[in-house]
């Protein structure tokens, strides 16, 4: 598979009046074409703020300090703001979380559609119909020639979240991102969407960065995870291995805290304590406060996100002379 | 006691033919009557030292429900028999004795406590205003509830926005269990935190459980939070319980094809089973709950529903023993997420 979209070493931060926040802090990762790749995290650990620094969507008094993004090979720093626009929604599309804020409530759903259908392909307003129509019979609504003239605030939260995908997929972009896409949404209505994404993917070979805090879409979904803690990345490597045998202590309690629904007899032992406040992030490594394998050089010093294989990265010093296993670890 | 409000029970709680219609008709003149049935007949009851799970998709009346019990709206029809006693039938001070000894927690911790108050004082308050401790006992009192639930005692004169999420709903919890009461309504009490943060408030209400001999009704969107805590759930569908059953029974082998359909929705995490044969996904949306289907309130997504479902309400029976469902055709094909024989909780 070739390389999509390569972003290395990202460093987005906000000035606020009370300090910086270094919200995305030395970020690396690759999408190749047609890889379904997600980032988990807690709230506030810098999962939206990368996306939203891909799309340059960033805005005061937030700002991308360093690092490159590259899309294709194209540098996407360096574009104008009018080439950005024109690659978000041609090649990069994105829809987020609250369907809602992102649909205009003055026009219907079909204007919506075919104006973003105009705005990237020179076609007329019958063809862009035309295709507008074909979009949302894809994605699963019924009757899309009613709902095509409907207004967003008449549909209910999966439809419009059909309706954002539909808009994000009708120019065939190489990469969407989805931002908690159905956090929002009901679970049999979850569980549609999801389907679907899954069905574009495999018909199209559109990339999927998915964004989530929910480890049991992680595993329906995707290829590839990363997991994030406190604006950095801490372990990084395909959906298998990280479940068979999570190497970094945070990913470890994330599933052991995560309800076990096919299983009779679970147990949820839970990580203790809260996620850092971001503007006094702990010295050595951010996840100190917390861990129960914490060690002397944990607290000074911070570890590097560290190859164990060319498939697995963690960011812990317990790997540092020679891979160690957690659930054996715990038991001893 | 007046005899006339009491019925013999042998649970904490029981519900009989629970109903809660809102007049949605607009202006004084409006012809018809627009009603929304948010519960619309539903039966219940309540073990003491239990804990009951409510489930379903959203404004399938969960809290609608829980505010009914909790008698925060009056209910257009049906019994609430509190240890015996119709909460529907009293008022007052009768009323205001019997509340004292249910209490709820909400979802969301941020506007659920008085942001003007110190947490001593949140913790405080229903012990003072029913005259239950004072002084130094009060002062004991309070902290002792803030070790019960996980709160350093330095903590005492901070602000409810000082907190995090999960501190908060320990507030939350801490000043639910102050009274010591029978029973404690949680509306999402998990929803809004973060993973690691549910499991914390999960472990604690099941500790306290124990510690304080608590009987809980639990509420909750999905499935995962309310199994690991529940013994029984029901699951709600447009104003109905459409099951109701132990939770092994219901993970193992549903009965009801919403059911079945709601628990294959849930993501398993583990990749390895991913993509089962057959999944089962509900299609279409959830209906209004203005203008319910006819017939089963289901059968517009069902799978198996036929003429008979789209004419006739199933009615709530007991099909096996202590195995409650409303369906003209219930399933019998034990196709849960778990199998009764632990073929998956064996891979590990
Ligand atoms: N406009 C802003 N001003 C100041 N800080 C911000 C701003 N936007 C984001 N942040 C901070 O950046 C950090 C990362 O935020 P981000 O939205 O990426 O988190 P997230 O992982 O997407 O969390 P969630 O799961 O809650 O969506 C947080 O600490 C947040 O407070
Ligand atoms: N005071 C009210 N007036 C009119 N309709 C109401 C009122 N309260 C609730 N409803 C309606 O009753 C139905 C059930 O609402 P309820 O809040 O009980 O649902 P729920 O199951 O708790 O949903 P959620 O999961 O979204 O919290 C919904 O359609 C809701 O819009
Ligand atoms: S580096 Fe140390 S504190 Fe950090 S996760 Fe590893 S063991 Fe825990
Ligand atoms: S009564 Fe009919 S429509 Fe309703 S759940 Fe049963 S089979 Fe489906
Ligand atoms: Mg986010
Ligand atoms: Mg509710």
């Amino acid at each position: 598979m070739t390389k999509l979209l390569e972003v290395m070493d990202l460093k987005t931060h906000f000035h606020t009046g009370s300090g910086v926040v270094p919200s995305v802090d030395g970020v690396s990762f690759d999408i190749k074409k047609g890889e379904k790749i997600a980032i988990v995290g807690e709230s506030g650990s810098g999962k939206s703020v990368t996306s939203l620094s891909i799309m340059g969507l960033v805005g005061s008094p937030g700002r991308i300090e360093d690092g490159k993004l590259a899309f294709e090979g194209k540098d996407l720093t360096k574009l104008s703001k009018k080439e950005m626009r024109k690659l978000r929604g041609n090649e990069i599309a994105m829809i987020f979380q609250e369907p809602l804020t992102s649909l205009n409530p003055l026009f219907t759903v079909g204007n919506q559609i075919s104006e973003s259908i105009k705005l990237h392909q020179k076609v007329t307003s019958k063809v862009a119909k035309q295709k507008s129509i074909e979009m949302l019979e894809k994605v699963g609504i019924p009757r899309p020639d009613k709902i095509f003239s409907s207004y967003p605030h008449s549909l209910s939260g999966g439809m419009r979240q059909r309706v954002m995908i539909a808009m994000a997929l009708s120019c065939n972009p190489k990469l969407l991102i989805a931002d908690e896409p159905t956090t929002a949404l009901d679970v049999t209505i979850q569980a549609q969407i999801l389907e679907l994404m899954k069905d574009l993917n495999e018909e199209l070979e559109t990339s999927i960065l998915l964004i989530t805090h929910d480890l049991g879409v992680v595993a329906e979904m995707v290829d590839t995870v990363m997991v994030m803690y406190a604006g950095q990345i801490v372990e990084h490597t395909d959906v298998y291995t990280l479940f068979r045998e999570p190497k970094h202590p945070y990913t470890k309690g994330l599933m052991d805290s995560t309800p076990k629904v096919h299983m009779l007899d679970e147990e949820l032992v839970s990580i203790e304590g809260t996620v850092p406040n971001p503007l006094s992030m702990p010295k050595g490594c951010r996840f100190h406060p917390r861990c129960q394998f914490a060690m002397d050089k944990c607290v000074s010093e911070q570890p590097e996100l560290m190859e164990l294989n060319d498939n697995h990265k963690v960011r812990c010093w317990l790997h540092e002379e020679k891979e160690v296993n957690l659930h054996d670890l715990v038991k001893s | 006691m007046t005899s006339l409000n009491h019925k013999e029970t042998p649970y904490l709680l029981e519900v009989r033919n629970l109903k809660k219609h809102f007049d949605l008709s607009e202006g004084w003149f409006s012809r018809k009557k627009v009603l929304l049935k948010a519960v619309d007949g539903i039966d219940l009851h309540v073990k003491h030292g239990e804990t009951l799970g409510i489930v379903g998709e959203s404004g399938c009346g969960k809290s609608t429900t829980g505010n009914l019990i909790m008698r925060l709206l009056d209910a257009t029809e049906g019994e609430i028999l509190f240890e015996g006693t119709d909460l529907t039938k009293i008022k007052g001070e009768e009323l205001r004795k019997k509340r004292e000894n249910i209490q709820m927690i909400f979802q969301d911790p941020f506007s659920s406590l008085n942001p003007r108050m110190r947490v001593f004082d949140i913790i405080a308050e229903p012990l003072v205003t029913h005259g239950a401790a004072k002084g130094k006992q009060l002062k004991e009192q309070v902290f002792d509830l803030m070790d019960a639930v996980g709160l350093d005692r330095s903590y005492s004169k901070r602000y409810p926005h000082e907190f995090s999420g999960g501190q908060r709903q320990r507030i939350g919890i801490a000043r639910a269990i102050a009274l010591k009461p029978k029973l404690i309504i949680c509306d999402e009490p998990v929803s809004a935190l973060d993973v690691s943060i549910q499991s914390q408030i999960l472990n604690l209400m099941a500790k306290l459980q124990k510690e304080f001999d608590l009987t809980f009704i639990f509420i909750a969107h999905g499935l995962p939070a309310v199994k690991y805590i529940s013994d029984r759930i029901a699951v709600m569908y447009l104003g109905k319980i459409v099951e109701l059953t132990t939770k092994e029974k219901l993970f193992q082998k549903p009965m009801h094809p919403y059911t079945e359909g709601l628990v294959a929705a849930i993501p398993i995490p583990d990749p390895t089973l991913r993509n089962p044969d057959g999944k089962i996904i509900v299609k279409g949306d959830i209906p209004s709950p203005t203008n319910p289907p006819s017939g089963c309130r289901f059968h517009t997504r069902c799978a198996y529903a036929d003429e008979t479902c789209k004419k006739e309400t199933p009615i709530f029976e007991e099909k096996e023993e202590g195995h409650f469902v409303a369906c003209h055709y219930p399933l019998n094909n034990g196709k849960g997420i778990i199998a009764e024989k632990p073929v998956l909780a064996e891979r590990r």
